[in-house]
């Protein structure tokens, strides 16, 4: 035998079964040798030759028939459990229907869970991307009392802690600051607003992110006062500007006026330490000297945000001790409330305000909602299941009959169920695809995604939701069915004795009826929130009004001195100057500057009331105040109740006159005539500012807000505060009036390099989405939970019809009428849903609660919610009725006690 | 299980078995020995493969109808190597009823030939 022939059949051997070729392999090896040897003929030659080629595969598949046809003692387990897979497969396909609408129903709820898994993988469990060791990465918070007032806890900080940190904090590996703000790129026409983030150069050693090409800028480019001009693009702005192109590197880009080189690029989907996009990275001292000259040292000013990452093993809580030890020991000054400021840690995960983001409490909201809807799917499937168990009976019984162990029965119906999942769970990917593109898109837009919603993680928790709800759902129909004793089942026409398998499918409908009665209260409750939300009084016409605000070039570039103070004063009142020619443009039906507008105003100047010498504190803080010009009333849409609104004959240099919001007029004059009294505002040295009308009530900054007293006062005449922005009132928001407003404005002033334009309701609408989402997505699972519920109400009173067709008949010979018949199936339909009611409603009741700091002037238990539901849930459960009712109806009595 | 087998329950044997039991009955062989023997015994008519004979191998083994020997002490110094097989007593059993099943079917396909037919129960 030549050396090639006899490597190749120890090649082939291999493909004989393990312990067969242990036992013969050798043997054969030499058979076939002394074959080859002793070949006399040639014909002899080449039978040797095929015979050793061609022998393993003949032989591993007659082996393989040998081992089906053995018994099974001398299986090998893993044989026996590709068998049932196959039995399984076939039992399946003979049902199709079946194993179809069990698939979806997994694929639904499996899907969901997918997709919320997906979103809370990034969001809850890993962090941002490229964030390494993301839970030693902490957020810090600065909590101060000021005199007369609540605690108020935000993550502003000024440079000047920053400094106190890295210097005396023992319990960090490091500290880094971090601001994120609009920048304008581009200039002229090509100018848009994209999102900067300026940071220290600690930043990105401290988040552990490599930079894709490049490198990130040092400390010395971050010199205070002398940042370097340099840009670390992200992977986005780096494909879209340059193509991906290495040679980025070195060019120079245009940011807010000023030429920066890039020199290096972030990896794809680096947003910093939270999780929005961030377009560029830019040394975080270029933003410091534009914010105050003593920007270094000041405690008044906080533009920045600081994270740290702390050292093995230190909480957040001995972290945030050392980070206010720190600030104590360095703050000399004399400011009672900075001295007693308390610094705190907290993950990243947690919002300005030191609580929870609205994404975590959104994404936890979704959770629970995926959860219930796999919950249901779970128990419409075991229903199902036990139904077909049911049906199936007498041929577990053969089976059991036919020698196979109760155990192998239960394994046989189990692998059944986990097949069912998993085909679910392949089906329910198309489902995680959709739901959380969906969502990301519609709820999650403040993040930037970088993985597909179906990504390898997605995919293991998949499979994991697959095996955990197989075997869930088919553990106790498997056990039930594999009860069944021989000669019982195979009495012809026994019904299996369906007193306690009927109760247990009553009981997982009415499970799934509840949960149903249960989602559809959320989906109420926030439908009406939105109601609420959208019907509310917000004293202005948000969506026929235009805010458009314009950016310029720095100052800075103007030579200080004169020509800088005289570049400052046009600034200021430039917008008031172009008023009458924006009014003129076609399209324009008014137009006014304000400083200071509702849903974005966070204005208060010191305030004296003369006559009560005293203003009451209202809870939300105040009063506000906004400079506005003539027409701004009648632009914005906020009545004038009382008095009259600003003319232009009310400008700098006057009479100082003002106009106050409803609420400040009852809350400081309580009753009393307030046209004509006086406001000393400021320094309180007089002249006042003479009330000259009422003015309906508007809001501040937030839908949900306790409401804020409020005063309007002329613009020009205003200290201590500005930033005018231009409003507009249109036909609709129409493009072509505001590239007419851009155009003019930008032909007006050379100095703007950026003009943005959005609706009031543009500004509105993110602080109403959590209302919206609520809204879709609890009305979304609730329908799909009926739907499901109706199915179940139905599968089980048909089933109940047909196990009680004999009795049935026979009260029917007895003389029941068919309204009795009708009665007794709709009595039994009922009473599930009525407790199913009962007890969705309970835990309604009890969890409502928790949901009602998303509610918008709803009571979590608004009985109109909770009586409409019953009412949708009873209808359901009666229709779902009616076909096994009829069925029920026309049982002819002798053929139903002839069958048995 | 526990009862004594039974010689009958093991035919009609398999054509390859037959041989293989027939070559087997003579005296002690390994792998390449049977096949030559069931080649010459045969009349050439029978082949068998390498795979086919260890599959059957294995079968009767099983079914102990045959058993490894030791080797017989006529065997060359190359066969130091080779395992022997032999039937057992229950091998031989079921050998003789095969052939005697094949004699009582030899014998009625000659009745038919004479012209008398056998009778059918």
């Amino acid at each position: 035998m030549t050396a090639v022939i006899e490597r190749l059949y120890r090649l082939l051997l291999a493909l004989l079964p393990r312990d067969f070729r242990d036992r013969f392999g050798a043997e054969m090896l030499d058979t076939a040798r002394a074959l080859d040897a002793d070949a006399r003929t040639p014909r002899q030659a080449v039978r040797a030759v095929s015979d050793a080629l061609i022998t393993p595969f003949a032989l591993r598949a007659e082996l393989r028939a040998d081992a089906r046809l053995s018994s099974p003692p001398r299986q090998v387990p893993m044989d026996s459990f590709f068998r049932d897979i196959r039995f399984a497969l076939r039992a399946l396909r003979r049902e199709p229907a079946f194993a179809a609408f069990v698939a979806m129903t997994f694929a639904l709820g499996i899907g969901a869970n997918a997709a919320m898994f997906g979103i809370a993988d990034r969001l809850l469990l890993r962090g941002p991307a490229h964030v390494r060791d993301a839970d030693r990465v902490v957020r810090l918070y600065v909590t101060e009392q000021p005199p007369g007032m609540g605690a108020f806890t935000s993550n502003g900080f000024g440079h000047v802690t920053y400094d106190v940190l890295r210097r005396g904090a023992t319990m960090f590996e490091l500290v880094a600051t971090y601001a994120i703000n609009d920048v304008v790129a581009g200039q002229g026409a090509d100018a848009r607003q994209i999102r900067g983030g300026y940071t220290s150069a600690d930043f990105f050693p401290l988040l552990g992110v490599k930079p894709a090409l490049g490198r990130f800028y040092t400390d010395q480019e971050n010199a205070p006062n002398a940042a370097a001009r340099v840009v670390v693009l992200s992977h986005a702005a780096w494909t879209n500007w340059f193509g991906g192109s290495e040679e980025a590197l070195g060019r120079t880009v245009m940011l807010s006026d000023e030429p920066f080189s890039v020199i290096g690029i972030a990896p794809a989907g680096f947003t910093g330490a939270e999780w929005g996009s961030v377009d560029v990275w830019i040394p975080g001292n270029v933003l410091s000297s534009r914010i105050t000259p003593d920007w270094a040292t000041t405690y008044n000013a906080q533009w920045l945000k600081i994270v740290g990452r702390l050292k093995p093993g230190v909480t957040f809580e001995q972290a945030g001790l050392d980070a206010t030890a720190a600030h104590r020991r360095a703050y000399s000054g004399t400011d009672r409330t900075t001295a007693d400021a308390r610094l705190s840690a907290a993950s990243l995960r947690a919002n300005d305000a030191g609580t929870e983001a609205t994404e975590i409490r959104v994404l936890q909201w979704l959770t629970g909602v995926a959860a219930l809807v796999l919950v249901i799917a779970c128990a419409n499937i075991a229903n199902l299941m036990l139904a077909r168990g049911v049906r199936r009976h007498r041929e577990v019984a053969i089976r059991a009959a036919l020698g196979a162990g109760r155990l192998r029965i239960v394994r046989l119906l189990l692998i059944e169920a986990i097949l069912l999942a998993f085909a679910g769970a392949v089906l329910g990917l198309a489902v995680a695809y959709a739901v959380g593109a969906l969502a990301r898109q519609a709820l999650f837009t403040s993040v930037e995604w970088t993985a597909s919603p179906v990504n390898p993680r997605v995919l293991v928790a998949s499979a994991g939701f697959a095996l955990a709800t197989g075997l869930l759902v088919g553990i106790l129909p498997a056990i039930r069915s594999s009860r069944a004793t021989v000669t019982e089942a195979l009495r012809t026409g026994a019904r299996e004795g369906g007193g306690r398998r009927s109760r247990l499918r009553t009981g997982l409908t009415i499970v799934q009826a509840a949960l149903s009665v249960l989602l559809l209260i959320g989906a109420g409750l926030f439908v009406r929130s939105l109601w609420q939300v959208r019907t509310l009084d917000l004293g202005i016409d948000p969506k026929h009004v235009t805010v458009i605000e314009v950016f310029r070039s720095s100052l800075l570039r103007v030579p200080d001195g004169p020509s800088r103070d005289a570049e400052r004063a046009r600034r200021r009142t430039f917008l008031l100057e172009t008023l009458d020619r924006v009014r003129a443009l076609p399209g324009v039906e008014g137009a006014a500057v304000a400083i200071g507008l509702p849903f974005g105003n966070r204005f208060t100047v010191r305030l004296r009331v003369p006559a009560p010498d005293v203003v009451p504190v209202t809870k939300g803080g105040g009063p506000g105040v906004s400079a506005v010009s003539s027409g701004y009333f009648s632009t914005v849409g906020t009545r004038i109740v009382r008095g009259r609104a600003f003319t232009s004959d009310d400008h700098a240099g006057t009479e100082p006159v003002a106009i106050v919001s409803e609420l400040m007029a009852t809350t400081v004059w309580r009753g009393a005539d307030p046209i004509g009294k006086c406001l000393l505002i400021g320094d309180g040295t007089p002249p006042c500012a003479r009330v000259v009308g009422v003015a309906s009530n508007t809001y501040r900054s937030r839908l949900r807000e306790s409401p804020v007293m409020h005063y309007y006062i002329p613009a020009g005449q205003e200290v201590g505060f500005g930033g005018a922005a231009l409003i507009v009132r249109g036909a609709d928001r129409a493009p072509q009036l505001l590239s007419d407003i851009r155009r003019l404005l930008m032909s007006v002033d050379t100095s703007i390099t950026y003009v943005n334009a959005e609706t009031i309701q543009e500004r509105i609408e993110p602080q109403v989405r959590p209302w919206i989402l609520g809204a879709t997505v609890f009305l979304l699972s609730g329908l799909l939970a009926l739907v499901v519920a109706g199915i179940g109400i139905y599968s089980v009173m048909s089933y109940l019809i047909a196990d009680r067709r004999r009795e049935i008949g026979v009260r029917m010979a007895l003389g029941a009428t068919a309204a009795d018949i009708l009665g007794l199936v709709l009595r039994g339909s009922l009473l599930m849903a009525t407790i199913g009611i009962v007890i969705g409603e309970a835990m309604a009741g009890l969890l409502s609660r928790f949901a009602e700091p998303l509610l918008f002037d709803t009571s979590p238990r608004d009985p109109l919610v909770f009586a409409g539901v019953a009412v949708v849930l009873l209808a359901v459960a009666m229709s779902a009725t009616l076909l096994p009712a009829r069925r029920a109806r026309s049982v002819n009595p002798v053929e139903a006690l002839r069958v048995e | 299980m526990g009862r004594h087998p039974d010689p009958a329950d093991f035919v009609p044997l398999k054509r390859d078995a037959l041989f293989i039991l027939l070559a087997l009955a003579a005296h002690p062989l390994h792998g390449y020995g049977i096949i030559r023997d069931v080649e010459t015994r045969s009349e050439g008519e029978i082949v068998l493969q390498t795979g086919a004979l260890y599959r059957m191998l294995r079968r009767l083994l099983e079914d102990a109808l045959i058993e490894e020997c030791a080797r017989p002490p006529d065997a060359g110094s190359a066969d130091e190597r080779r395992r022997y097989y032999a039937p057992t007593a229950l091998g031989r059993a079921v050998l003789a009823a095969e052939v005697d099943r094949m004699a009582r079917l030899v014998r009625a396909a000659r009745l038919t030939a004479d012209g008398k037919r056998p009778r059918l129960v």
